[in-house]
């Protein structure tokens, strides 16, 4: 089951917490963003396969998949809770996944608290 | 410390493979998360569990585990158990899960033709059946979902949305759109006994350890089999079950750590 905590998501506060500005300007690396090396290189290459484009959650949820498998063996993704706009997929064991937004898709992460965190966008 | 999961394996249904995958759950509910062993002969156990998880792990993988380990207890204080956590954090040329146990567990999926995606082709009970109940497999969610219930507390009360989720409890997987996705995970508050500063390293190391049992399971759904006898992640995962746990200091030196 995914984590009690997990679903404890507040859209509310993560909206406050998202800058569109700050989102816009990333870089397309990760690498900025507090994650383990392991987590930057799979969405850096997830989003390399999105190449930068609009997209569906779908879509989005395959390039992660397809990153996981490429870079890590017997890489799991899990769902790791649920917000109002679909599911936060993503690894159990750092909680950083993605979630279908408003417009556009994000990468944001899952604490042990429950508390969900956005840190970027994957993709527009 | 014992983790919840919120609903009884005995009631599930996953297959060809229930009665082990029950007994696995079961075992992963009944760790004692960082308690003492209740006993000294608990040691011994954990000694022989690991090297019969190494021995069984060789039968299917030689390169990736050695003919001769060197397996040490170790017994000590949460300090003592934050220092491990910090030493095999360090290392960067020797991951024990990601270059070994992963792999094994790969391979083994590879080899038995077994992947999340072609699972989930396969018709599952609530597919069958009116009513969905606990133990499905997959959960399905999205555009290809057959059912609209809600998810738990909070989302019971949404309207069924595309995403709306069709979680039911015991479901190990959930499905996406085109993609499925493990959903079963233990529920545990270590803030509640481990001490403040070594609460990070004991939300680490369990991540990993509960994918030991993650890949415990899915190695009795490629089996497509109730017999445990040759699963590798059986042996190990009963390390944690006995109040040790394990640390790769290299390839082939390992310490079982427990505290005192």
């Amino acid at each position: 089951m995914a984590p009690a905590s997990a679903l404890d998501f507040q859209w509310d506060r993560l909206e406050q917490l998202v800058s569109r500005d700050r989102l816009q300007t990333q870089s397309a690396s990760f690498s900025h963003l507090r994650i383990s090396h392991r987590d930057q290189r799979v969405f850096a290459l997830a989003a390399r396969k999105l190449d930068g484009e609009a997209v569906d959650f779908n879509e989005a949820l395959r390039a992660l998949r397809e990153a996981v498998d490429e870079l890590i063996p017997a890489g799991r993704t899990f769902l790791l809770g649920d917000t109002e706009f679909g599911p936060i997929i993503g690894s159990i064991i750092s909680g950083v996944g993605i979630v279908p937004g408003e417009d556009g898709v994000l990468v944001v992460q899952v604490g042990r608290n429950g508390h969900t965190t956005t840190l970027g966008r994957l993709s527009r | 410390m014992k983790a919840t999961f919120g609903f009884d394996p005995a009631a599930c249904d996953y297959g060809p493979a229930t009665a082990a995958v029950r007994s696995i759950l079961t075992e992963w509910a009944a760790v004692d998360w960082f308690s003492p062993p209740r006993t000294d002969p608990h040691q011994d156990l954990a000694v022989q569990l690991f090297r019969e998880h190494n021995e069984k792990a060789r039968v299917h993988q030689p390169d990736l585990f050695p003919v001769n380990i060197e397996v040490q207890q170790q017994r000590g204080d949460w300090e003592g158990f934050g220092a491990l956590c910090k030493q095999v954090r360090a290392h960067t040329d020797w991951d024990w899960k990601f270059s070994a146990l992963k792999q094994l567990s790969h391979r083994h999926s590879k080899a038995l033709g077994w992947n999340l995606k072609d699972q989930g082709r396969r018709p599952q009970p609530h597919e069958t059946r009116d009513a969905p109940h606990t133990g499905h497999l997959f959960a399905r969610i999205g555009a290809h979902a057959l059912k609209t219930l809600g998810w738990k507390m909070k989302a019971q009360a949404r309207q069924p949305q595309e995403f709306g989720a069709l979680l039911q409890p015991g479901d190990l997987f959930a499905r996406v759109g085109d993609g499925a996705f493990w959903t079963i995970s233990p529920q545990l508050n270590l803030s509640d006994t481990v001490p403040g500063d070594q609460v990070e390293f004991a939300q680490w190391y369990m991540s990993y350890a509960n994918m030991d049992f993650i890949e415990c399971i899915e190695w009795q759904l490629a089996e497509k089999s109730d017999s445990l006898d040759a699963n590798p992640f059986l042996p190990l995962v009963r390390c944690y079950v006995a109040g040790f746990y394990p640390f790769s200091l290299g390839r082939s030196a390992f310490s079982l750590y427990t505290l005192a």
